[in-house]
């Protein structure tokens, strides 16, 4: 948690690789993790306001911050790309851009 | 701060001024909808939605908070981009606006003035300065060109895909932000199984001893058949859940059903297990429709085994 690293993910299936940095396999396995508890809240809100799909998301807490978006078309080959930074907190939009 | 001061801050009418207030951020162009609350509790509200969608919305955003809360990582702002428009959240504790806005372009002016508004009214909202400071923009030049191509590679033998190291989500662990309910119940195996669990389980099992026996054709038709049913139902659940979530989903499904491995389902079961897959969809009107795409893909791949 101490590291101040940006690592760029992405995820294929069940698969997370990183697309650039050295990203640890804990680093990978948490930023899967928190993506999915992520996208599953996410969701929620977006039922209650009556949207359905989730397209991105972003997140900054105390210890960091999360962001990631799903594949805007097949031909992206990849099914979400994701972006996470331990330590510094950015602004959300900025997180967005990161996984443009 | 004395207990008088504590006590006007209960009062819903000590923060008439700072709601005004946000309605000037409704100046920005295509903000369509505002909430503030107050410790969880939905002070105003001014959006074009209904009653009973606000009071859903005021309790999602209260779980998310609770979520990282409880993960001790407190979350201070969160963005959504949904296919109808957009969500922005700012929460400085004890303190939450909630943003609905339709052009994502507007992203940067907006999480800008909820964070000018926060860092203007935070001294009468006894809120720490700092805690609603103005964050830095991530300059992130991630060129991932190169590397995107592993991960498209890693379905291959490519030399790069073979030294690409994968990790597969795992199960959370503790103190990871995963809400509860979004963690589907595991069916039980054994012991608690009712009798017409076991019953198709035996069936199940039936079924697949002479797939595994023989090579035949019409055992590799079946395969490829259940291959391309259970591809096509992940792909629809994933249009409401990520791809490796609705993946885990299914297996469990399938666990329950007595499949595991390289088991398959028969096609008479293959409706029976997407309703059961679709019935983990709360949202009734979304659960309509997709129950609607699975009927059609099981009437689809019934056929072509027949």
């Amino acid at each position: 948690m101490t590291s101040t690293k940006t690592i760029l993910i992405g995820v294929n299936g069940d698969r997370v690789v990183p697309l650039s940095g050295d990203a640890t396999d804990e680093e990978r396995s948490r930023f899967a993790r928190e993506a999915e508890g992520l996208q599953a809240r996410a969701h929620q809100i977006g039922v209650a306001i009556g949207m359905t799909s989730v397209l991105s998301s972003a997140a900054v807490h105390s210890d960091g911050c999360i962001a990631f978006r799903f594949a805007k078309s097949s031909s992206e080959e990849f099914d979400a790309k994701g972006v996470l930074r331990d330590g510094d907190q950015f602004t959300a939009f900025s997180l967005h851009r990161a996984v443009e | 701060m004395n207990s008088a001061e504590v006590g006007a801050m209960q009062d819903p009418a000590y923060y008439d001024a700072p709601i005004k207030a946000l309605r000037m951020l409704k100046r920005v162009r295509g903000l369509e909808g505002t909430f503030f609350l107050h410790e969880g509790v939905l002070l105003k509200a001014d959006t074009l939605l209904s009653e009973q969608q606000n009071a859903a919305f005021v309790v999602e955003v209260n779980a998310l908070i609770s979520q990282f809360r409880n993960a001790k990582r407190p979350i201070s702002r969160a963005l959504f981009g949904f296919d109808g428009g957009n969500v922005f959240i700012f929460h400085a504790a004890p303190f939450t606006i909630g943003l609905i806005f339709s052009d994502f372009g507007k992203a940067e002016i907006i999480e800008k003035a909820t964070e000018e508004y926060f860092q203007k009214w935070a001294a009468s909202f006894r809120i720490p300065p700092e805690s609603v400071a103005g964050l830095a923009t991530l300059e992130f030049d991630g060129s991932d060109r190169i590397v995107l191509q592993n991960v498209a590679d890693s379905n291959d033998d490519s030399e790069a895909a073979k030294t690409e190291t994968t990790i597969v989500a795992n199960a959370p662990e503790d103190g990871v932000p995963v809400p509860e309910d979004q963690i589907p119940p595991i069916a039980p195996l054994s012991g608690d199984t009712t009798s017409g669990e076991l019953e198709s389980s035996e069936e199940m099992k039936s079924d697949l001893e002479p797939a595994a026996v023989e090579e035949s054709t019409v055992s590799l038709n079946a395969e490829t058949n259940w291959k391309s049913f259970r591809e096509k139902i992940e792909n629809l659940f994933s249009k409401v859940v990520g791809r490796a979530q609705a993946k885990r989903l299914i297996e469990r499904e399938l666990t329950s059903m007595g499949v595991t491995g390289n088991g398959r389902l028969s096609p008479n079961q293959f409706r029976p297990f997407g309703t059961k897959v679709i019935q983990r969809v709360k949202d009734r009107s979304l659960r309509k429709q997709l129950e609607i795409e699975m009927i059609s893909l099981v009437e689809a791949h019934i056929p072509n085994f027949e």
